[in-house]
């Protein structure tokens, strides 16, 4: 688009988000909102390891002691299991009981920018850019900021190379240098809980994720090295799950790799408020921020581990050296 | 027949009733300390690593903590969620110097509050932290004072005693910092 297309563009929003009739405005706060809806999906990555669902005030639960939103879930409980009796022998009774969790949300907002409409139609980049720019990537940082430090928080629980109790082997372990054999090691690490589950999903930073274009045909066959050589990495499946890239090494840092299981065994990812721009318009000063309102868990802790490819290799069940 | 009396929403409040509109007025939010139970009304102030904590101690010379007004619980889900939710993490107040007239739950009800009345946290007095309290002293001396008592005491429509005043801020002058009777962590590592 040329400079002065999008000129006219910037000019139209804006003339859209200050006008005194209402339904304009609230039509192009609409456009504004419908554009970072778009983008939230493609920028941030915790949302990538759930099946995001929108609900509804009629889907919150009432509680006694809060009026905040909160919405309960049951968690599949654990069976009793079976077992050889002779026969003529009564059954051993056990009492139905199943956990449940609450999900809790909060809202994330940016900051209420302020600015002189004027100085809005000098731009030469489309204008709802500079929304995406200033808004949603800090909503976005936010949001994936909160979720790794729920993530980091399961998988330390204990410390590296040491079996958490609870899950009967290692949850972050030191998997040596990024190569096919601890590679392979590192998909383990889900299936090696007594839970049992696989990888979906991988997440690494796009520093670490260089090690893999790293290796040659003897390691990763012909193609695939030639492929990674001449086009670099993107977001593909390796070793039957999907690697997910994100530039945010300050939340995941060089050589660590998440494994993550499928949605279904993850937990939850609920947006009650859709990320929405607020405009307000006064003479000739116009602020915007944008605000969401989500809720996240992860009800089973045994659904993601961490491997950080350093050191020398360790087994997942029993956190020593391999 | 039953006896037990569940938790209710209303049993600790801080209500703004005049000062700027919501959206525009001056509140800060900061991550709790660990440990520190705060619930709204109370007073509470930043530590020096920006964390709130209970109550306002009198700081030292150059570094005195500026009383905040918290209208979060500690325990609220928005402020502390359960374990393996993502939601939470900070809790809010009103900073008092922001201009307020405010309706607090969490005072010392076994004094008598009379307009005018200068107002500081409890650990300053002989009371509970956080919770207000009269500072029967002089501003600017070695009590930190954080209000000024506008209607007084009175019941809410939820049958919970509140005291009304004004937010304000008169800083100690004299360094305490000796003898802080703070519950908290120190809140400042700073020198004159």
């Amino acid at each position: 688009m040329l400079a002065s297309e999008t000129r006219v563009l910037n000019q139209n929003v804006v003339r859209d988000l200050t006008s005194n009739n209402d339904g304009i405005r609230k039509e192009a706060e609409d456009k504004v909102s419908q554009y970072l809806r778009l983008q939230v999906r493609e920028e941030g990555f915790a949302r990538k390891f759930y099946d995001v669902v929108e609900v509804t005030p009629a889907d919150l639960d009432k509680q006694v002691d809060t009026p905040l939103p909160v919405i309960v879930k049951d968690k599949e409980p654990n069976s009793s299991g079976a077992y050889t009796v002779p026969f003529g022998t009564a059954p051993m009774d056990s009492n139905i009981t199943a956990p449940r969790y609450r999900v809790m949300f909060d809202r994330v907002m940016s900051r209420r920018y302020v600015a002189d409409v004027n100085t809005l139609l000098t731009y030469d980049m489309d204008i709802r850019q500079i929304f995406n720019d200033f808004i949603l990537t800090d909503i976005m940082m936010e949001e994936d900021s909160k979720w790794i430090t729920l993530v980091n928080r399961i998988v330390k629980r204990v410390a590296v190379n040491t079996v958490q109790p609870s899950l009967r082997s290692c949850q972050w372990i030191q998997a040596g240098v990024m190569d096919r054999p601890n590679m392979a090691n590192a998909m383990r690490g889900l299936p090696s809980t007594r839970r049992r589950l696989n990888p979906a999903v991988a997440l690494t930073n796009n520093l670490t994720v260089w090690d893999v274009v790293g290796f040659d045909r003897n390691t990763i066959g012909g193609d695939l090295a030639e492929d990674l050589f001449v086009n670099g990495f993107t977001e593909r499946n390796l070793m039957g799950i999907k690697w997910i890239l994100t530039i945010k090494q300050d939340l995941v840092p060089d050589n660590y790799v998440y494994y993550v299981a499928s949605p279904k065994y993850l937990g939850d990812f609920m947006v009650l408020d859709n990320i929405t721009m607020s405009t307000k318009h006064e003479d000739f000063i116009l602020s915007f921020y944008a605000y969401e309102c989500v809720g996240s868990t992860i009800g089973n802790d045994a659904a993601l581990v961490l491997a950080e490819f350093t050191g020398s290799a360790h087994n997942w069940k029993t956190g020593a050296l391999l | 027949m039953g006896n037990l009396s569940p938790s209710q929403m209303f049993e600790h409040t801080l209500v703004q009733v005049k000062g700027s509109p919501r959206l525009n007025r001056l509140d800060y939010a900061a991550r709790p300390a660990v440990g520190e139970e705060i619930l709204a009304g109370m007073v509470a102030s930043l530590n020096s690593a920006g964390q709130l904590i209970v109550g306002m101690p009198a700081g030292v010379q150059g570094n005195r903590p500026m009383p905040i007004f918290a209208y979060n619980n500690y325990y609220d889900f928005d402020t502390n969620s359960d374990t393996d939710n993502m939601s939470g993490g900070v809790m809010a107040g009103l900073v008092a110097t922001g201009g307020f007239e405010v309706e607090s739950t969490e005072y010392n009800a076994a004094k008598a509050y009379a307009p005018n009345d200068m107002l500081c946290s409890g650990e300053h007095v002989g009371g509970d932290a956080g919770e207000i309290d009269l500072a029967n002293a002089s501003p600017y001396g070695a009590i930190p004072m954080c209000g000024v008592v506008s209607k007084g005491t009175s019941t809410n429509r939820d049958g919970i005693g509140i005291l009304s005043f004004w937010t304000v801020y008169f800083p100690a002058s004299i360094d305490q910092s000796s003898s802080s009777s703070s519950s908290s962590s120190s809140s400042s590592s700073s020198t004159p």
